[in-house]
């Protein structure tokens, strides 16, 4: 069983801040799925299974044909709700 | 002049722009004056683009000096995660409100390339997390058939688009069966291509080894039409695959083909009985048209839905990340630089988006890890062997699309399980990243409305083939 601590430790971890009122519902919601999801743990598996993410094989080309720098910056930074000097504006780290 | 959108074909369409029955101004024109009259009873359009009628003018331009791609001055829809230059773009969430695209996708160029006509983006569940589009931030979406009920989802709104007439076919992208189910729930054509089949360029990431973007078209030829202009290698997404070159071999087609029926799967609790008569229905037609129905027996095959729900939020919220409230759209004024992501992000994201993030943080989690995410790999792969085997001997393999018919608005939403086993029928396709496709398959009678019912068929990677043929037999059965 989730606790509501479990839901304030997810959320940290995923940087999305949870309200109050919805750790609990929250908390039941995924207790739910992971009972569901947890058949899987019944299948009998081989480790070091390859990932089945579509045909594996090496993808190599030449580093050329490289657009000029600062081409796409205005149009991306348009996106941005804070930019300074052609930079992502960002609070203070520490 | 007074073009009836209702039945026109994108096949037949194509014709009488060659024939000069009217230009691409003049479907494009009529086209737009259905879509915004119905879109408020509907919401199928998050925004209907002012520059389509500029897309006209070009295309009548390159159909009157002939050899046009079949394409040119077709009026289409694209979901609203795929990128068109200088067009804002959301995932139908809160947190991309406002975000204008920086380039476009490959198979939007291919569009524009072969001078489609972009008519607007469609609503869908946020991120397409859903299977109802009652996620989107611009509301949700009402099937076009019945408007109490869902269209389904996650490319709800594609779906709905080309049903009320405000579009001739539509793309949406299919994670786990957002194109085949509200094709099924809508009474269209939906194609879910192989993984691999069309680039994921440009189309904003749900889970990544999973996401294809594939077409609803009113009939199967329609369908086919608008995977051959997106189809194909693609330099920018290194999982597509150059013509003749996978490394999934599938055997040739011979003149009728063996059909593949899981009956155990057939036989799950859940699945409304009409859905089940009217697939033991059409896989009669089908034996009576000549094609061999076999039974199969795929014991992993039941297990998908619960791999799919362990790996899809394990990507999910990896991919989501990028969403910081730092570069692009919503952001939340806060003192730390801490405070800043987690209130983008918490007030930014959906009820539902926050859940499978949390989700796929608790399963990718230290501890958790190897219990959830790498046995969840694990049995993919197995899976995935075991559909490939299957292959062998049968050319498709034959499920409803869905377990019901399209369902009231707010029956399913509160409780996100019931929702999940919308997926039951199709998930397996991405799961192996088989190609799959939703053909219309009889009609359901639910509070006097009759309602769509679709019939998926599978088939080896690369065999879209197989499914074309499949489709068309269905369609000269019914």
């Amino acid at each position: 069983m989730l606790t509501k601590d479990d839901i304030k430790h997810l959320s940290t971890l995923a940087r999305i801040a949870v309200s109050e009122a919805e750790e609990e519902s929250l908390a039941k919601d995924l207790d739910a799925v992971l009972g569901y999801v947890s058949e899987v743990a019944a299948v009998a598996t081989q480790k070091d299974a390859i990932p089945p993410a579509g045909d594996l094989r090496n993808i190599m080309r030449d580093d050329d044909d490289v657009h000029p720098g600062g081409e796409f910056t205005d149009m991306i930074l348009k996106n941005a709700p804070d930019t300074e000097d052609g930079y992502f504006k960002v609070k203070q780290i520490f | 002049m007074s073009i009836d959108i209702s039945k026109l074909t994108i096949t037949l369409a194509a014709k009488a722009l060659r024939a000069k029955d009217f230009s691409s101004k003049e479907l494009t024109e009529a086209v737009l004056t259905e879509a915004k009259a119905k879109n408020k009873a509907i919401n199928a359009y998050a925004e209907i683009f002012d520059d389509a009628m500029a897309l006209a003018a070009h295309a009548d331009d390159m159909l009157a000096k002939g050899d046009a791609p079949i394409l040119a001055g077709i009026p289409i829809a694209i979901k609203d995660n795929m990128l068109y230059k200088g067009h804002e773009s959301t995932s139908g969430s809160k947190i991309l409100r406002g975000h204008i695209a920086a380039y476009s996708g490959t198979a939007v160029e291919r569009l524009l390339s072969c001078r489609a006509v972009i008519i607007g983006r469609t609503n869908m569940d946020e991120f397409a997390m859903g299977s109802s589009t009652e996620t989107c931030s611009y509301g949700p979406v009402k099937n076009p058939i019945d408007t109490t009920r869902v269209p389904g989802g996650s490319s709800g709104g594609s779906a709905a688009s080309v049903v009320m007439g405000g579009a001739l076919g539509s793309y949406g992208s299919d994670t786990g069966g957002s194109i085949r189910q509200p094709a099924s729930l809508c009474g269209l054509v939906g194609l879910k291509p192989t993984y691999g089949a069309v680039s994921r360029s440009g189309l904003m990431s749900l889970a990544s080894s999973f996401d294809q973007i594939g077409p609803f078209g009113k009939t199967v030829a329609d369908a086919q039409l608008l995977f051959d202009a997106v189809r194909g290698h693609d330099p920018m997404d290194s999982t597509t695959v150059p013509e003749g070159h996978s490394l999934r071999k599938a055997k040739p087609l011979g003149e009728k083909l063996t059909i593949g029926v899981p009956e155990s799967l057939i036989a799950t609790d859940g699945i409304d009985e009409d859905v089940r008569a009217n697939f033991r229905a059409q896989i009669a037609a089908l034996r009576s048209q000549g094609h061999t129905i076999k039974n199969i027996d795929l014991p992993l095959i039941a297990r998908s839905l619960a791999v799919y729900y362990i790996i899809m939020p394990a990507e999910a919220s990896a991919n989501l990340a990028r969403f910081d409230g730092i570069r692009y759209g919503f952001s939340k004024e806060a003192d730390k630089l801490i405070e800043v992501y987690m209130n983008s992000r918490g007030e930014g994201f959906g009820k539902e988006t926050r859940r499978r993030i949390l989700l796929g943080t608790y399963v990718l989690s230290a501890g958790y890890y190897d219990a959830y995410y790498n046995k969840a790999v694990a049995v993919r792969r197995m899976i995935r062997d075991e559909l490939d085997r299957a292959f062998e001997s049968v050319d498709v393999i034959a499920t409803p699309t869905s377990p019901s018919p399209a369902f009231k608005i707010g029956e399913k939403i509160a409780n996100p399980l019931k929702m999940y086993i919308e997926d039951i029928f199709t998930v397996s396709a991405n799961i192996a990243g088989v190609p799959g496709i939703s053909v219309p398959g009889g009609t359901v009678i639910r509070d006097g409305v009759s309602l769509p019912v679709g019939i998926q068929f599978m088939a080896a990677a690369f065999q879209e083939d197989a499914l074309f043929r499949m489709g068309t037999a269905i369609e000269q059965s019914i």
